[in-house]
């Protein structure tokens, strides 16, 4: 235990028992006498002296050796330990480490969940860019990372059959979307696909008939795109070639010239146009990559 | 409908410890002497913090703050796996609603008692005496945790755990 001198009646008292007063020390009893009216304290600075050897919880005399502080407050080492047991007890300890593992087993445990939003998210992304194959290659991995989720898997499959459908592959891709239609959702306008579908697959299949009735049905449902008209421009002229029913070819003008009013400028038009009026002319029907590779710049009437 | 606090603090009882020891882990960070810690008990209050009194405006604040930061923080980062298996891809799993259970009812006690709001008004009205910033911000906030804490018998306190818990993680997946 430590003393000090009051400086005011210069008797020495325990330091846990004085008081600073503007940097003025005094022992209780002057400083009680002295600030009898707490009022008079208003505005100046008041300091606890505090005995760095004496326990401020227990009051144990720790002789002349100070005692570690806890925040100002010197604390004995017995008085520490029952502290700090009963700030921070064992089980709390377990109770926040649970918690933070639980947070790190949440994001372990759920991982396949986060790596097929990732992918589903990009997938879309691809897809509306036109990029349909990776979109479809993406959206199987989805489904790898959740195939319980039978929504993903039709979304695998739909544009598994829209990549399918830009390769030309329709028979494929008309068997995936007539697969998943139920559980495709309503505003992905999967009717225009599997009629897209149809067509190319009635043409693979040479049956010209069935190709003009489907190039029909996409006509009606939306007549505005220079497509639709294209589509049924192509479906005359198959029937032409293969007929030489001449009223086939003036179908095919008449619908070409439609098409031609809603878009004549476009490359993917263009071509598609040479197309028809290559197999007009040749009577020969082949397929869009064969007339590419045959004719890379283009088939012109010599 | 009325529930007594005592039945919500056992089915939220994560919430109430999580709150004590965010206000004791700022005491610790902000070096003030914790005296005494209740981190569950029935009665009221369900838990409190007895520390040193600081004249230090910012700790008091944060030592007041800590479970709205710490309560909404473990909250979101909780609920956020649970979020793609329950809301997004539909599964049904034991695991994921435990999830979203612990973190609601963690984020349901993030906002700071009356209590803590009386503490910092105290001090913000000596220290905005002084122009201090974080006292002139926090008088609104006072008045948020006060106004809170008055919308607790209409289960504002639930309404935010659901917010943080489910209402971030929409926002951030969709």
């Amino acid at each position: 235990m430590r003393y000090k001198k009051c400086e005011i009646c210069g008797k020495r008292a325990e330091q846990n028992k004085m008081v600073i007063v503007e940097n003025t020390l005094y022992c209780i009893e002057c400083f009680e006498k002295e600030f009898e009216e707490k009022e008079l304290l208003n505005g100046k600075k008041v300091i606890r002296e505090l005995d760095p050897t004496v326990c401020s919880n227990c009051n144990h005399d720790n002789g002349g050796e100070e005692l570690p502080k806890l925040s100002i407050y010197p604390i004995c080492l017995e008085c520490k330990k029952v502290i700090d047991k009963q700030v921070f007890p064992d089980w709390v300890k377990a109770f926040i480490a649970g918690t933070i593992a639980i947070i790190i087993i949440g994001f372990i445990w759920n991982l396949r969940f986060f790596k097929a939003y990732e992918h589903i998210h990009t997938a879309n992304t691809n897809y509306v860019n036109g990029n349909y194959e990776n979109a479809s290659r993406l959206m199987s991995l989805a489904v790898i990372e959740v195939p319980e989720v039978e929504d993903i898997k039709a979304m695998a499959g739909f544009f598994k059959g829209i990549d399918l459908l830009v390769k030309d592959s329709c028979t494929e891709a008309l068997f995936l979307f007539e697969k998943y239609k139920q559980a495709i959702p309503a505003d992905v306008n999967l009717k225009s696909f599997i009629i897209q579908a149809r067509a190319g697959s009635f043409f693979d299949k040479k049956n010209y008939k069935g190709f003009l009735d489907a190039s029909n049905q996409y006509l009606a449902l939306d007549s505005t795109q220079a497509q639709s008209w294209a589509g049924v421009a192509s479906a005359y002229s198959c029937l032409y070639a293969e007929t030489k029913n001449e009223e086939y070819k003036t179908q095919t003008y008449t619908c070409l010239a439609k098409a031609m009013s809603l878009d004549s400028t476009s490359k993917q038009m263009k071509e598609y146009m040479n197309l028809i009026e290559y197999r007009i002319y040749s009577k020969q029907i082949i397929r869009r990559e064969q007339f590419k590779k045959q004719f890379p710049t283009g088939w012109s009437k010599i | 409908m009325f529930i007594p606090g005592k039945i919500i603090a056992i089915f939220t009882f994560p919430g109430i410890i999580v709150h004590e020891f965010a206000h004791m882990i700022f005491c610790k960070i902000r070096k003030v002497a914790v005296f005494e810690v209740c981190y569950f008990q029935f009665d009221n209050p369900q838990g409190f913090v007895k520390h040193e009194r600081t004249d230090n405006f910012t700790t008091t604040f944060l030592i007041s703050m800590g479970p709205f930061l710490v309560n909404t923080l473990l909250c979101l980062l909780i609920c956020i796996p649970a979020y793609l298996p329950v809301k997004f891809f539909e599964i049904d799993h034991l695991f994921s609603y435990f999830l979203v259970w612990l973190g609601v009812s963690i984020g349901m006690h993030a906002i700071p008692s009356d209590e803590d709001a009386t503490n910092i008004f105290e001090q913000a009205k000596v220290s905005v005496k002084h122009f201090n910033i974080l006292a002139i911000v926090s008088f609104p906030i006072i008045g948020l945790i006060y106004l809170f804490n008055a919308l607790r018998m209409i289960w504002a306190d639930l309404f935010y755990g659901i917010i943080i818990g489910l209402g971030i993680p929409s926002l951030l997946f969709g």
